[in-house]
């Protein structure tokens, strides 16, 4: 049996149990290390917080067991009831969905291309050609999936559809300038994002300046005091609001006189808050856009939809990637056996060839290389029936079989194993 | 050849505006994939230009004087400078307005015929040559103003209203929509001025300035007026977003009116045109 997988993931484990089974990156390799030590096996550890997965590039059933004890005993209970094993194609799949994103909590998200790299990179010493090859192709998939349909497009979280919100109104995020009214997680995230798209002056208004001087300081802002955060209305192009005030602090008559002296700018107010912040008033006031928790929601209920319809492309350039990697895969006991085989021919023939030249001295040079030829000619011809055979066979995963028949009818031995040979599509 | 290498064109522009509004329809993937759009886009322009070439060499003159040539003309102006739009920014919702602005101009020009106006042509000197490449450059432009603002007003619709469907997710951002509403206008302005200096120079040098008719004088000045004043605001920061769109829409129509009714107006050897 060859590749194999167990694993664990957000469909098969709550949070409770996949939060003790997950090892940072830094840990991987020293896991991957004792594995490889306990049981002989070549493997990569996917680890992320929403799944824990060991890819075996074979089943060798004490790796099985060691992975099974090791992590029963970080769970203090069994394993079992919440792992899944996958075998074969079943395992390249299955990666290549968790690569494009496509088993993701959240559909289509792109952060996990990132961590199937970076498990791939800690695991350099401890995969074999199998395993790179599986994860090349699986990050192939994913970024092909990405780049050909829209399965990663648009926001998928209310933060990150706060940001989509503020490009559709600006574009460019770069230098706009940002207040934060209250604070709270989401408003947090949501400004957080915007300053990693480049809005240049964030502002922190809170009721207690303390509280606003330590939001702003963690994200790089500056506070100010709610009195000072009115006729900001004026300068700032994006507004997060997130207060626990039961009624709504932001009206028309507070920011009206400050929305006229923008020049027609637009200005993006997001509320986050429940109950809402801002009147919705202030929403028809001339190029200011409201956009309140419920339209945020709605932003990324409309972008899982659109991701949802990707999916049938998708899962065609899945497909087509997998059939590549499975050609492959399968045609490599084929591979060595013809190569085993013809060198075999070869040898024999240059043998027989030496032999008969000896006794053909009298031949000139031009005589000699025809008779060479002639050699090579007839080994090929005997040769190309078997060849077509064993590359047909690989095509039908009946290649190990055939391969074996082919080295006992003509004395072969098992090819050893060439770290670097099969790396490279053949 | 003419008139097929023009319907090889205008089938292009249909195609252009197909492509990107199918998906918008669908939605699936509207917002990922735009190559087909971009090379049909350019397929359309070459073919244009190739047909423009065509009527030069067959005619031995440039394709701007007559009706039908001149609107063939603008036509392949406008689609020149949507399909650069188009490429540099990779928005492809301008082709929306673009596309089926360009095929009412071809389908203009055809209807009016490339044959009569292949012979009997008055010579035409630099001055003329000058004078309309200037104005046909700056009335694309207008036009190209006219598009980025009509999609500005249906995304700004959009998200005044919280609608977050296929208008949101495929058409440019505001901002970047105002900007080329800006520049448009802008260089659209001043060329279009140079069009119509050129224009007056070129009537009086050629058939006396006198033969301008008080009815083309008023009508084009009050074009000239409208535009400038929307050109001159911009500049100046007192328009923007919203009332820039209506600005250049409303500038467009009264462009279009005023050379509508120029051609009414005006014919023979006088005929604008």
């Amino acid at each position: 049996m060859g590749l194999t997988l167990i694993g664990l993931n957000h469909r098969s484990a709550p949070v409770e149990i996949r939060e003790r089974l997950y090892w940072p990156v830094a840990e991987v390799p020293g896991v991957l290390q004792k594995l490889s030590g306990a049981s002989g096996t070549h493997a990569v550890l996917l680890s992320t917080c929403n799944r824990t997965e060991f890819y075996l590039s074979e089943n060798y059933p004490q790796a099985l067991e060691v992975i099974s004890r090791q992590a029963s005993a970080r769970l203090g209970q069994p394993l079992d009831p919440y792992a899944y094993v996958l075998q074969e194609r079943d395992v390249a799949e299955h990666l290549f969905r968790v690569a494009a994103g496509m088993d993701s909590l959240v559909l289509g998200e792109s952060q996990v291309q990132g961590q199937v790299r970076e498990a791939w990179e800690a695991a350099q010493t401890s995969a074999d050609p199998v395993l790179h090859r599986l994860f090349q192709s699986a990050l192939r998939a994913g970024g092909r999936v990405r780049a050909e349909t829209a399965l990663g497009a648009g926001a998928a979280s209310v933060p990150s559809a706060s940001v989509e919100l503020a490009h559709k109104i600006f574009g460019d995020l770069s230098g706009r300038k940002a207040l934060v009214l209250g604070s709270g997680e989401m408003a947090e995230l949501a400004l957080g994002l915007l300053i990693s798209e480049g809005v240049r002056t964030a502002m922190v208004a809170h009721r207690h300046l303390e509280h606003a001087a330590q939001i702003a300081e963690k994200l790089g802002g500056r506070a100010v005091e709610y009195g000072e955060a009115w006729p900001m209305f004026a300068e700032v192009d994006i507004v997060v609001t997130s207060t626990a005030a039961p009624h709504a602090i932001v009206t028309v008559r507070q920011v009206s006189e400050a929305v006229a002296r923008r020049g027609g700018r637009p200005l993006c107010i997001l509320d986050i808050a429940v109950p809402r912040d801002v009147d919705s008033a202030v929403g028809r006031l001339d190029n200011v856009f409201l956009y309140d928790i419920d339209d945020l929601q709605g932003v990324v209920a409309a972008n899982i939809g659109i991701r949802r319809r990707e999916m049938p492309a998708a899962e065609r350039i899945v497909q087509q990637e997998l059939r590549h990697f499975w050609d492959w895969y399968t045609g490599r006991g084929a591979v060595d056996a013809i190569r085993q085989l013809r060198d075999h021919a070869d040898g024999l023939r240059v043998v027989e060839l030496e032999r008969a030249l000896r006794r053909l001295e009298h031949l000139d040079p031009a005589d000699r290389e025809r008779v060479e030829y002639l050699t090579r000619a007839l080994m090929n011809k005997f040769l190309h029936g078997p060849t077509l055979a064993l590359r047909a066979a690989a095509g039908n995963g009946n290649d190990r079989e055939l391969a074996d028949a082919v080295r006992r009818l003509f004395g072969l031995r098992e090819a050893p194993t060439q770290p670097n040979q099969e790396s490279t599509r053949q | 050849m003419l008139t097929e290498l023009h319907l090889a064109a205008l089938t292009f522009y249909a195609l252009t505006g197909a492509l990107v509004a199918v998906p918008l329809l669908r939605l699936p993937g509207g917002t990922a994939r735009g190559t087909p759009a971009l090379v049909a886009a350019f397929a359309a322009v070459a073919v244009h230009f190739a047909a423009l070439l065509a009527y030069a060499r067959t005619t031995g003159a440039l394709p701007l004087s007559g009706i039908a040539p001149a609107v063939s003309s603008l036509g392949f102006l406008v689609g020149l400078l949507a399909f650069l739009v188009l490429w540099l920014t990779r928005e492809r919702a301008i082709a929306l307005v673009a596309a089926p602005l360009v095929v009412v101009l071809l389908v203009a020009a055809l209807s009016t015929g490339f044959g009569p106006t292949l012979s009997g042509m008055p010579p035409r000197g630099p001055w003329f040559v000058l004078h309309v490449g200037a104005s046909l450059l700056g009335l694309a432009l207008i036009a190209v103003a006219f598009a980025a603002s009509a999609l500005y007003l249906l995304q700004h619709r959009e998200l005044k209203a919280r609608r977050f469907g296929a208008v949101f997710q495929a058409f440019p951002p505001l901002e970047q929509l105002d900007r080329i509403n800006y520049i448009a206008l802008v260089l659209g302005f001043p060329t279009l001025t140079l069009g119509v200096v050129l224009g007056a120079g070129y009537v009086g040098l050629e058939v006396g300035i006198r033969q301008i008719g008080p009815a083309h004088l008023g009508v084009g000045l009050g074009a000239w007026v409208v535009l400038g004043a929307m050109a001159g605001l911009r500049l100046a920061g007192r328009l923007r977003g919203r009332r820039a769109a209506l600005g250049a829409i409303a500038g467009f129509a009264v462009i279009a009116a005023s050379y509508t009714t120029l051609v009414l107006l005006q014919h023979g050897f006088r005929r604008f045109l």
